[in-house]
């Protein structure tokens, strides 16, 4: 019974993604259902969780009304699967792949010795501490026990009083996506099993690490998926936070998330399916974390730049469900923090004092060098790829240059808030610095290699592939001339 | 057809270089692996989460899920001060523990120790009074007065 709300919420979750997201992966293969499962681990879970802090502020939270929303959401995800199954692959796009890069099978075997790796760390810190590091016992999983408390106990969660008022102990108005998600599965299975909160960190891990790869596979290349795989398998600063049970990789999976539909988006003539989509992992950013609200808010910028008045209302209807859900809590919670200082004077004298911006400077710095062994940096590793790869023409570069752009705003929000942080800086910076790269680095990585030409670009067999795709075009133009 | 030819002589790097990738990738997440074994090996459990739920389970059946107690310990304010308060409120959720203060001053008080001591006398110092011991320095108090 305790695995019954998570299997529920993803099969929901990936009926919705693929009635949503279909087109995007209409040439991907394999890889496109890896994408759409990853999508799956971020909408299901982020709509239950929404759902849930509904039935919370109804008075109504109970096991049989938790299978009850589940069920709705399920049908409801199921209803727009059957209506939207049929959808092909899109006009615009390219049928088929380039050549074959012919150590792909040896990048797999790479992959598969990676996977089992990531596996033996994610178990050996989960058998170590079963209730996650310090912030998933002292802040995320025991809102979720206070969530999950029913009747009004669950207002304990937002009240400034949990954390007996020690400093930066208690988070009233911390969002709830993965909280409220955990709670969900404890009121259903009616009791605290500690395998919600580690499935649901396994889950956010697996999804955005499919991501990375399956986002760079369409038209384009597997070898160059596989590569972005093993890079972030390399990343200590990814595999490590894998079982700590925090909500920063949920938060890793929603921003590139939105960063992967806004491309496909654009690439499939601004589908407004995708847009929607995009405006669901968009709005529930701040739903994960704080630091969802200035990526939210560049990339709802950048929507509206790229795909004008048509793109407007699909995003923002997407967002709707997270956004929504992120400013009632804020309505409800008891007290919040104060991330700036409240005078004028305390904030340009930290603006204006350079030891700051070289102390957090060092720390993003000293947080960058710990993401991986000197020998085997990730950023080396990206680097010695794009020499031997060479990057993409500069016109194609430049065309997408524009999805960086909520990456880079949220990095420098993030500095912003460090500047000002009323709290002791160092502490701030060491305890914080490496989490929040974590958070941007699936995106990074994905970034980074959409900017790389594939390896199969340097082992031109063409012409059984143009056969091929030749054939298959040929075949699907006489499919439709029969319908 | 030379543009074909250039990419067809950058093959040899590019495989080397994909390869090489790969296997440093897998090597370094292989030192990630030794390295979080041994931080377990040298601090299971690092936070005290798992060790509270155990020592504070006796509580859990004497109190129901509302029951707000309050909080008294041997430890002075520091870091582990936070930590051992942080992880008694997590084995205990909902039950909220709530600092005495002049204003809070719940019937029932929950007593966190970490060595022996004299626990009647540390209870009677905030008007309690010792009610049991549960063993590995969890103590139940009662304000004094009560019938």
């Amino acid at each position: 019974m305790i695995w019954a709300p998570l299997i529920v919420a993803l099969i929901a979750g990936w009926l919705l993604a693929s009635a949503l997201t279909r087109t995007a992966w209409a040439d991907s293969g394999w890889m496109g259902l890896l994408g759409e499962f990853s999508l799956a681990a971020l909408v299901g879970p982020g709509l239950a969780s929404v759902l849930f802090f509904l039935l919370l502020l109804a008075g109504i939270a109970s096991a049989t009304s938790v299978f009850a929303m589940l069920a709705v959401l399920a049908a409801g995800s199921f209803t727009l699967w059957w209506r939207f199954r049929q959808t092909g692959p899109h006009p615009s796009e390219p049928a088929g792949r380039l050549s074959r890069f012919p150590w792909t099978w040896a990048l797999l075997v790479a992959l598969i010795a990676g996977l089992a790796v990531f596996a033996l760390i994610f178990q050996a810190f989960t058998q170590s501490n079963p209730s996650g590091d310090w912030d998933a016992s002292a802040i995320w999983n025991v809102r979720a026990r206070f969530l999950a408390g029913g009747l009004e106990l669950w207002r304990r969660a937002l009240s400034s009083e949990l954390g007996g008022h020690l400093f930066g102990a208690a988070h009233p108005s911390y969002p709830l996506f993965l909280s409220s998600f955990v709670a969900l599965q404890w009121v259903g299975a009616g009791n605290f099993d500690p395998g919600a909160p580690i499935a649901a960190g396994l889950l956010f891990s697996l999804g955005a690490f499919l991501l990375v790869g399956a986002g760079l596979a369409r038209g384009t290349s597997v070898a160059l998926g596989l590569l972005a795989w093993l890079v972030l398998l390399g990343s200590d600063v990814f595999t490590s936070q894998a079982a700590l049970q925090y909500s920063d990789l949920p938060l890793g999976l929603a921003f590139l998330a939105t960063l992967v539909l806004l491309d496909r988006a654009e690439r499939a003539g601004s589908s407004p399916r995708l847009l929607i989509a995009a405006g669901l992992a968009l709005g529930f950013t701040p739903w994960i974390k704080n630091e969802g609200w200035p990526f939210a808010a560049a990339a709802l910028a950048v929507a509206v730049w790229r795909f004008g008045r048509r793109g407007i209302l699909p995003v923002t209807l997407g967002a709707v469900p997270g956004l929504a859900a992120t400013i009632l809590l804020k309505v409800v919670s008891q007290g919040h923090e104060a991330l700036i200082p409240s005078t004028s004077g305390g904030i340009s004298g930290k603006l204006l004092d350079p030891a700051r911006w070289w102390h957090i400077f060092l720390g993003f710095g000293q947080a960058l060098l710990g993401a991986g062994q000197w020998w085997a940096h990730p950023v080396i590793l990206v680097a010695a790829l794009a020499v031997a790869l060479r990057l993409l023409p500069a016109a194609e570069r430049r065309a997408r240059l524009w999805l960086w752009i909520p990456i880079a705003a949220t990095l420098a929000a993030e500095f912003g808030i460090y500047l000002l942080t009323p709290a002791d800086l160092d502490w701030q910076v060491r305890g914080s610095a490496s989490r929040l790269l974590a958070q941007v680095w699936p995106s990074l990585i994905w970034l980074v290699f959409l900017m790389l030409r594939s390896p199969e670009e340097y082992y031109p067999a063409h012409q059984p592939v143009q056969a091929t795709v030749t054939a298959a075009s040929g075949k699907r133009k006489r499919k439709h001339a029969r319908a | 057809m030379r543009a074909s030819k250039h990419a067809e002589s950058r093959s040899g790097v590019v495989t080397v270089v994909c390869l090489v990738a790969a296997v440093l990738a897998v090597f370094g997440e292989l030192d990630s692996y030794r390295a979080v074994s041994a931080y377990n090996r040298q601090f299971p459990d690092a936070y005290g989460a798992g060790r509270a739920q155990i020592r504070f389970a006796p509580v859990l059946s004497r109190f129901p899920i509302s029951a707000e107690l309050g909080y008294i310990t041997d430890l002075t304010p520091s870091g582990a001060y936070s930590a051992a308060f942080l992880a008694a409120q997590y084995a205990l959720a909902p039950r909220q523990l709530v600092m005495l203060g002049p204003r809070t001053r719940p019937e029932w008080v929950l007593g966190n120790f970490t060595k022996p001591l004299d626990f009647a006398a540390a209870g009677a110092a905030q008007g309690y009074e010792l009610s049991s011991d549960l063993g590995n320095g969890v103590v139940l108090f009662r304000r004094r007065g009560l019938p």
